[in-house]
């Protein structure tokens, strides 16, 4: 009733404003101008239904420019007609409530931006009508999609909701027109500069670019978002706007009545008082409620950031259309003493298998391209990330194109297409980059087909261009006993997999198994779904870092327990100040409170703070995003946290973390009897400490926990870096070789090198260590000097190899140029080698080649020596027998000894020595022991993330110890004023204070320990090098100390406080 | 319940913090009362009515309506309360008329009261013309019969002879005077010059700098204002009329000797008494207290 009359009050008033011609003329302008513009045809007028020209295009213009300004000038002068006349004070003085005063005018503003859509198609029509009489445009005959402009027009306005509430508000708030037009007008100029300047990709979701949105085709799909965003903005901005226009009236004080309490049964203003109470009881404890924003705060950013770092480590390769249909064959291969997997198959597979079953919609292959140099002009990089690839490779996989069809692009040889950055770097922009020719140093030619955008870092196999295989279809092997392309299916929908399985075993039972049967090795080819490549696979040639389903579950329990830590933080800071409000609840009681209102009323208070700690926590993750990225190693944007899935999760979480920490302090305390209360006889029982005590525990061997595990996984990583691997890996350079020049010209470059001062020695070798190598199935003689088959690495290196590394020779002796047979039958054997084979004397033993070569010459190698073991792979992995062929053929790594010293300037020499040898090619080197360590790099990088929010973790829980330290120290305050009088000394009191404190914390030391050992020795046991816990004993010891001092320190900080201050005062308070 | 109309007790404001612009205000305006509320300008008047209304929000103290709390019955209360604070608050852009149509129904006034209101301050036949164009007396008369629309039993009226000429400040009274006869209306009328209010008025509040210095009958200002008179003689021997007079505690200046007035019996006998102590009495006249020098010394006295 009220609410009507006000609002009929409003219409009055309205009339003949200045807002309502302002209606009729932004209803009018673009119909109008659109009208003018039709009057003089262009030559191609365009036939059809005039949607897309007429009315679309009009609605564009409004839903850019038009209803914005519309919207921010009139609710300004709606206002003014106010402000202007000095009318407000009769409007506020007349009987009506401020909800009705508020809403009131507020639904005004949404009648004036509905008549002005209203009009602004009345107009259309009729300016159509007329354009349709006149002119050759069939413009009304966009009125035969009726239904879409009618739903373009609903759509409009509710995408205005939250602007319109946003900008009435300042026009409340701000009684001249300046400020809120100005205001608004800035804030609006903001969307389309974000969106289409900045492109920051989640402004679509700021309020005042919702409108535009509307009509912005990238975004048709969402719409119905846009306009719930809208809605929940609009709810937000009235809420806050008329909260605000009702504090300017209404004392806080006033919303809580002096007689509430003489009124038991005025259940709506303890309502409204709950609200008050709660605020004030936030407000009064602010150092407690520091604390607990701080603590969730904390909580939640680490617990949000794990999030998006386990979603994306979870989103790998699903951005593919067809990802769930994508699958990659591995080959399964079994020697007699050895298996192991690998991510790559024979190349004719894929033609193969497509003949043998109807379920492959597409066979893709992939192949490496070794290192080579490629030049546009004077333009000359080294690419290691070319491919070649089949032409369907665009139908399976769906990056996305810049340029170029994706049909055709890889449909003829000599084809190239690029990544975005490298399609830069040669040619300076993705547009320039097409059809131009790119060339390599064995002066092949490509041409540039099409441009890429860089494939996103959460695909489980990158690249940086992709060469038509056509082009080395001459010379590509049609091998079936060689394993060179990555080969991948898309099955058509709705396939069974085990289909699949008899196809495959046909094919390596026709092809694979004749080549490879003879030598004891058996095949088996697999299919591996790509989603699943990132996190569950284990080949070790893996393109990319894999990831480990193992951390996702670690980070997953990292997360929840810190925001459990911070959950406990505040349930026990609430329990711990239960006593101050105890009073409260008794009184509240006795006025007629019921025992919901109260946990109402803390659960309330919960769930605000908890909102509170979200908010900052959006602002936090924002800034510190970048930092997160350089720690984890990803590419995470914003976008990552302001999608549906994570804002919707974060704030069930946000939700759940108000109520679980509110839970506790709401039943306990609302569950008092308030005679007991109000007579004083609960506050002289000590509150239930053991509850709070348990949460103390539990919090701390939480952190203990991690404290431990952070410093033995930093032990490992330690561990691993400078263990003795056999070899010296400090100041070794390596140059890798690429190309047929380049390989044969070497020795030009290895003389001039050693004729450096700088450089100590210079060896070669077909794989550094750190580098995989391949297994070959050799006959090797055994002690009673019979042969048997075994599977060896074999590595192929120069005479100065062994010496470059300085391995040890433990055995015999090195290659030696002055003994020429060595050229032909020398090797070199590992200790493994000499363990496997059970040899008593290894020198003299014989090696042969499985298969009798073509020629019939065969070459028996004999063992010259034996190379004390040393880690070619990561220490992940056991040493493997291992032997060394003298050659120098296949050598591709120059490694270089430099002195101890200037690096840069045997860099410099030794740049200078390579322009010398090969003066076209640009110079690329690598330092040794950084290429071998960036094996550790995933595991580095997660203990990083580790190490970080186990700090956090415990940050969180001092914080917690420290509130709680305050609290019994205030509680005791007369206490230690007594004892102080006594003659206690600082130091007896803080004992006193803190021997609670520290029992815990040994009952959760006690805990912590045996728990982390058992978990990171189940993490230690995937590297076969490995610290032993039992001689970590200090590690436990220091982080015991660790949590003892940390709990000293914190809670000592009160207690000192109170200890040190004038017991006087604290007597007579 | 107490028979004020309306009653404030201890109201403090201040507009920003540390400059307190009321201090504890306690007003007191009983049924019937045409009650002037009186005080130089920025004294706080215009504070105190805009706090009564609920225009400021009240951070200290209590009021009360018609024996009720205001915040908690807001609405009830300003549904009996007609006011007009500081300038008329029209819409320039609608008529007599219509500006009175707009609150017709959240005063729930009947049409008939829209014309009465009119016809009462003389509005009835300006039709169509827009309120912008009105002087600024008929404004003042629209605000008076806006606030007089819902029949009021309290009119807050904060300057209300403000721009009208002498015949419309006679017009007003009469009104008002009218109005608190015959529809038992009760007044709170503010202004800063006591003789505009002091015929109708026969109660009043002085408040200065934020300080409620009097509060009572007219009548007891009037007394008031009486002792503060000063009788001014000018004589043939100014020294030995102090010297005679010295139980009055005279003072002296260059030309006049000066006693405070108590009764006009007192003056005569003076006189008589100068008169025969062959002192030659040239004048005698009286210094009435400005309401300013009284606003002034009522403050000093309260200090």
């Amino acid at each position: 009733m009220t609410f009507a009359t006000s609002l009929r009050s409003e219409i009055i008033k309205t009339k003949r404003t200045a807002a309502v011609y302002l209606m009729l003329l932004a209803a009018f302008v673009v119909p109008f101008v659109l009208f003018i513009a039709f009057l003089f045809p262009t030559d191609d007028p365009p036939v059809g239904e005039m949607w897309d020209e007429y009315y679309l295009n009009a609605h564009q213009i409004v839903n850019f420019v038009f209803i914005e300004f519309f919207m921010i000038l009139a609710s300004t002068l709606l206002m003014q007609t106010e402000f202007k006349n000095n009318s407000w004070k009769q409007v506020v003085t007349s009987p009506q409530s401020f909800a009705a005063i508020y809403f009131s005018k507020f639904l005004i503003l949404q009648g004036l931006i509905v008549s002005m859509l209203i009009a602004f198609n009345i107009c259309m029509i009729f300016f159509g009508a007329i354009l349709e009489a006149v002119t050759i445009y069939d413009c009304l005959s966009y009125l035969s999609r009726w239904p879409e402009a009618l739903a373009l027009l609903a759509r409009t306005y509710i995408s205005t909701l939250g602007m319109s509430a946003f900008c009435y508000w300042m026009a409340f708030r701000f009684r001249n027109f300046i400020v809120p037009t100005a205001v608004c007008s800035a804030l609006y100029i903001i969307g389309p500069t974000v969106l289409f300047e900045f492109k920051i990709s989640f402004a679509q979701n700021y309020v005042f670019a919702l409108p535009a949105v509307m009509v912005i085709k990238k975004f048709e799909g969402d719409l119905l978002i846009y306009q719930g965003l809208s809605v929940v903005y609009a709810i937000v901005f009235i809420g806050v706007g008329y909260v605000d226009f009702l504090l300017q009236h209404v004392s806080l004080k006033a919303l809580i009545p002096a007689d509430a309490i003489g009124n038991p049964l005025s259940v709506v203003r303890l309502r409204k008082s709950i609200f008050l109470v709660s605020w004030r009881s936030l407000v009064k404890d602010r150092y407690y409620t520091l604390i607990n924003i701080t603590g969730l705060t904390i909580g939640m950013v680490s617990s949000l950031f794990l999030l998006i770092y386990i979603l994306d480590e979870l989103s790998y390769d699903r951005f593919h259309k067809n990802a769930e249909n994508i699958y990659r064959v591995t080959t399964d291969i079994k020697e007699s003493n050895n298996t192991f997997t690998w991510a790559s198959t024979p190349p004719p597979l894929a033609e193969e298998i497509v003949e043998h079953s109807k379920n492959i919609k597409h066979a893709v292959r992939f192949i490496k391209l070794g290192r080579t140099m490629y030049r546009y002009n004077d333009k000359e990089f080294y690419e290691e990330g070319f491919m070649l690839a089949d032409s369907t490779a665009f139908d399976t996989f769906s990056w996305a194109f810049i340029a170029g069809d994706p049909a055709t692009a890889l449909d003829h040889p000599a084809s190239i297409v690029l990544t975005e950055t490298t399609a830069v770097k040669y040619f300076g922009s993705a547009a320039v980059a097409m059809g131009q020719q790119i060339q390599n140093q064995e002066n092949e030619t490509y041409r540039v087909t099409g441009v890429l955008e860089d494939i996103p870092f959460n695909s489980h196999f990158r690249f940086n261009a992709l060469i038509s295989i056509s082009t080395k279809q001459a010379v590509m092997s049609t091998s079936w006993g060689r394993m060179g392309a990555i080969t991948y299916l898309e099955l058509t929908d709705g396939f069974d997999i085990d289909d699949m399985r008899p196809v495959l075993d046909t094919i390596v039972s026709q092809k694979i198994d004749p080549l490879l049967a003879d030598r004891g090795v058996t095949t088996k080819l697999s299919l591996q779904p790509i989603t699943s490549i990132h996190l569950h696979s284990k080949i070790a040639d893996e393109a990319e870092d894999g990831g480990d389903m193992s951390y996702i579950y670690v980070f997953s329990a990292v997360a929840i327990l810190i925001l459990v830590i911070a959950c406990i933080n505040y349930m026990n800071l609430t329990t711990a100040r239960s006593m101050g409000r105890i009073r409260e609840v008794g009184i509240r009681k006795v006025v007629g409170s019921l025992r919901h209102q109260l946990i109402t009323q803390f659960l309330l208070e919960s769930a605000g703070l908890s909102f509170v700690a979200f908010g900052i926590t959006l602002m936090v993750v924002y800034f510190l995003l970048p930092g997160f990225n350089f720690l984890s190693h990803k590419s995470l944007t914003f976008d990552a946290v302001m999608n549906a899935p994570v804002m919707i999760s974060s704030i069930m979480v946000t939700i759940v973390v108000g109520i679980l920490s509110g839970s506790y302090p709401a039943l306990y305390l609302s569950g008092f009897n308030p005679a007991e209360v109000l007579k004083g006889n609960l506050a002289a029982r000590p509150v239930n400490n053991n509850f709070r005590r348990t949460l103390v525990v539990l919090q701390f061997s939480i952190s203990v926990f991690m404290i431990i595990a952070t410093f033995i996984v930093y032990n490992q990583m330690e561990f691993m870096r400078t263990k003795d691997l056999g070899f010296n890996k400090e100041h070794v350079l390596r140059i890798p070789l690429s190309g047929s020049d380049q390989r044969k010209n070497f020795p030009i470059l290895t003389h001039q090198l050693k004729l450096l001062p700088e450089v100590v020695d210079v060896g070669m070798t077909s794989a550094t260590p750190g580098e995989r190598i391949g297994k070959r199935l050799l006959k090797v003689e055994n002690d009673d000097g019979r042969f048997t088959d075994r599977g060896v690495n074999l590595l192929s290196a120069d005479y100065d190899y062994v010496t470059t590394m300085n391995m040890n020779i433990v055995q015999g002796r090195n290659f030696d140029e002055n003994i020429p047979s060595d050229t032909l039958y020398a090797i070199l054997v590992n200790e493994s080698m000499v363990e496997r084979m059970g040899w008593t004397d290894p020198i003299g033993k014989r090696f042969r080649p499985s298969q009798q070569p073509k020629d019939g010459k065969e070459i028996e190698k004999r063992v010259v020596g034996v190379v004390k073991d040393y880690n070619q792979s990561s220490l992940y992995d056991v040493i493997e027998p291992l032997i060394i062929v003298l050659s120098d053929k296949n050598n591709d790594n120059v490694l270089v000894r430099i002195a101890p010293g200037d690096v840069n300037k045997a860099i410099e020499a030794i740049s200078g020595a390579w322009s010398q040898s090969f003066p076209d090619d640009p110079f690329e080197f690598r330092f040794l022991d950084q290429d071998f360590d960036s094996q550790y790099q995933a595991d580095q990088k997660r203990s990083y993330i580790f190490t970080t929010f186990s700090v956090l973790t415990m940050f969180i829980a001092c914080l917690g110890l420290l509130g709680l330290a305050a609290f019994t120290t205030e509680q005791r305050t007369k206490e230690i004023g007594l004892r102080k009088i006594a003659g206690a000394s600082t130091g007896s009191l803080l004992v006193l204070i803190a021997k609670d404190f520290f029992r815990l914390i040994i009952i959760a030391i006690l805990i912590a320990v045996p728990l982390t050992w058992y978990f990171t020795n189940e993490w230690l046991e995937h590297f076969a090098y490995r610290i032993e816990l039992v001689s970590e004993w200090p590690t436990f010891l220091i982080a015991a100390s660790a949590a003892i001092i940390i709990t000293m320190f914190t809670t000592s900080y009160h207690v000192v406080k109170a200890a040190r201050a004038n017991p006087v005062k604290a007597l007579r308070s | 319940m107490s028979t004020h109309i309306v009653s404030t007790t201890d109201l403090f404001y201040d507009y920003s913090k540390g400059v307190t612009t009321l201090h504890g205000i306690d007003l007191h305006v009983n049924r019937g009362d045409i009650y002037g509320f009186l005080g130089p300008n920025g004294s706080g008047k215009t504070t105190t009515l805009s706090l009564l209304l609920g225009l400021l929000k009240n951070q200290k103290g209590k009021i009360e309506f018609f024996g009720k709390e205001f915040t908690d019955n807001r609405e009830d209360i300003l549904r009996k309360v007609g006011s007009l604070i500081e300038s008329p608050s029209l819409y320039g852009h609608l008529s007599a008329r219509e500006n009175l149509e707009v609150y017709r129904e959240i005063y729930r006034a009947t049409k008939e009261r829209v014309e009465e209101v009119l016809s009462l301050v003389g509005l009835s036949d300006t039709g169509s013309k827009q309120a912008r164009k009105f002087s600024l007396g008929m404004k003042q008369r629209l605000s008076i019969a806006l606030a007089l629309l819902p029949r009021p039993r309290l009119m807050i009226l904060d300057e209300p002879t403000n721009g009208l000429d002498p015949s419309g400040i006679i017009e007003l009274r009469t009104l008002i005077r009218d109005l608190n006869k015959e529809e038992d209306i009760t007044f709170i009328i503010s202004s800063h010059i006591l003789s505009e209010v002091e015929k109708i008025v026969n109660r009043v509040g002085i408040i200065y700098k934020g300080r409620m210095v009097f509060q009572g009958k007219i009548d007891d200002l009037y007394q008031l204002q009486r002792r503060k008179t000063r009788v001014i003689l000018q004589t043939s021997d100014n020294d030995r009329a102090m010297a005679l007079i010295g139980q009055l505690n005279p003072e002296r200046s260059d030309e006049y000797v000066s006693f405070n007035f108590n009764d006009l019996q007192q003056v005569a006998d003076v006189n008589k008494f100068l008169v025969d102590c062959k002192i030659d009495v040239f004048s005698i006249s009286t210094e009435k207290q400005t309401l300013e020098q009284l606003f002034i010394n009522l403050t000093s006295e309260t200090v």
